[in-house]
């Protein structure tokens, strides 16, 4: 019989095609992508105190930075106006003359836009991490960012983020309540 | 004596039996850092720009809160207010307290304290709108908030 002889081969799996599989898989892999890019300052709301009353504490008014935002996106620092750009120098210069016993108000008028806020927020931030940095280079020789966390503790003890922010104008309830940021 | 003259001079095709391998690498990199987006957005915004600004590492925790204008198609007729988005809808101001602590409510118990809310808003909104939401979220005890930006070229 012929059959008997004819020699057999499994024909290999023709893979010409898994590049082009593979290239859709990975074109809309790189189309759906969105690169980690979450990213923002991040801030503490104060709690809300449970008694409707409102504390009073005394503040000093030697060691209080007055900053105001007001509905035509001005900032006024203890009723003058000052620039963006220009905030972070004086912040930097009121935290190290004050040290832990500073305290910023912050008021934002309703009208205000949320992009100057935000500019001033940055600047504040900017402003605690420059003389973060400055003690502990004073201290231990090192950036405040390569401290342990013992050493960091210790710094933010001298250094407090003291922001008090006013609530006073939302809507949802109007009691005046003002807390620390941290 | 060597022949030359009849040799092969056909110049060998490139061996492609390594292609698919190396695009599987490219797309498994891909699919790693690649995530979805899990909410449609009905607001456009776009984020101001900020210098101090830290990552945020673990998505789990993070509760994002869109404020914006209704993008195209979203507005009815004549309303072009600000709105407050959360999870595929328009909320309240109100409500944004009940949508938070629902949210928080919906961790696990080990990133509960580590909850963090991610205000994604434009640059024109109006500040009072934000310091209701604001007021709202330490309602329900949602104290860790992250104004969402953009990294700025010095």
């Amino acid at each position: 019989m012929i059959f008997k002889h004819r020699h057999r081969e499994v024909p290999g799996l023709n893979t010409t095609s898994t590049a082009d599989i593979s290239f859709m898989l990975l074109i809309f892999f790189l189309v759906t992508t969105s690169m980690d890019t979450d990213k923002g300052l991040n801030r503490q709301l104060p709690a809300e105190s449970k008694n409707k009353n409102i504390e009073t504490s005394m503040v000093d008014k030697q060691t209080t930075m007055m900053l105001k935002l007001t509905s035509n996106n001005q900032i006024l620092m203890d009723e003058k106006p000052v620039d963006v750009s220009h905030l972070r120098q004086y912040a930097v210069s009121f935290i190290e003359k004050h040290g832990a016993k500073h305290l910023i108000s912050l008021e934002s008028d309703r009208e205000a836009d949320y992009n100057t806020y935000f500019k001033m927020q940055n600047a504040l931030v900017s402003a605690y991490h420059e003389v973060r940095n400055r003690v502990s280079a004073r201290l231990y020789h090192k950036a405040y960012d390569q401290l342990n966390q013992e050493q960091k503790n210790a710094i933010n003890d001298k250094i407090p983020n003291r922001i008090a922010e006013s609530y006073a104008n939302a809507s949802v309830d109007s009691v005046a309540t003002k807390g620390g940021n941290l | 004596m060597i022949d030359f003259h009849h040799g092969n001079h056909r110049v060998p095709g490139l061996n492609t039996s390594s292609l698919p391998d190396l695009i599987f690498s490219v797309l498994f990199f891909f699919m790693i850092v690649t995530h979805m987006r899990k909410v449609i957005l009905k607001v456009k915004y776009q984020v101001p720009q900020g210098t101090e600004l830290t990552r945020l590492v673990k998505k789990s925790t993070v509760t994002s809160i869109y404020i914006g204008k209704p993008a195209y198609g979203m507005a009815t007729a004549g309303d072009h207010s600000t709105k407050i988005q959360m999870n595929d809808k328009y909320v309240d101001v109100a409500e944004v307290t009940d949508y938070v602590s629902a949210e928080k409510n919906r961790m696990s118990p080990e990133d509960m304290p580590q909850m963090i809310v991610s205000i994604k808003a434009d640059k024109s909104t109006k500040m009072g709108v934000i310091t209701d939401v604001k007021q709202a979220l330490r309602k329900a005890k949602a104290l860790k908030i992250s104004y969402s930006a953009t990294e700025s070229k010095k």
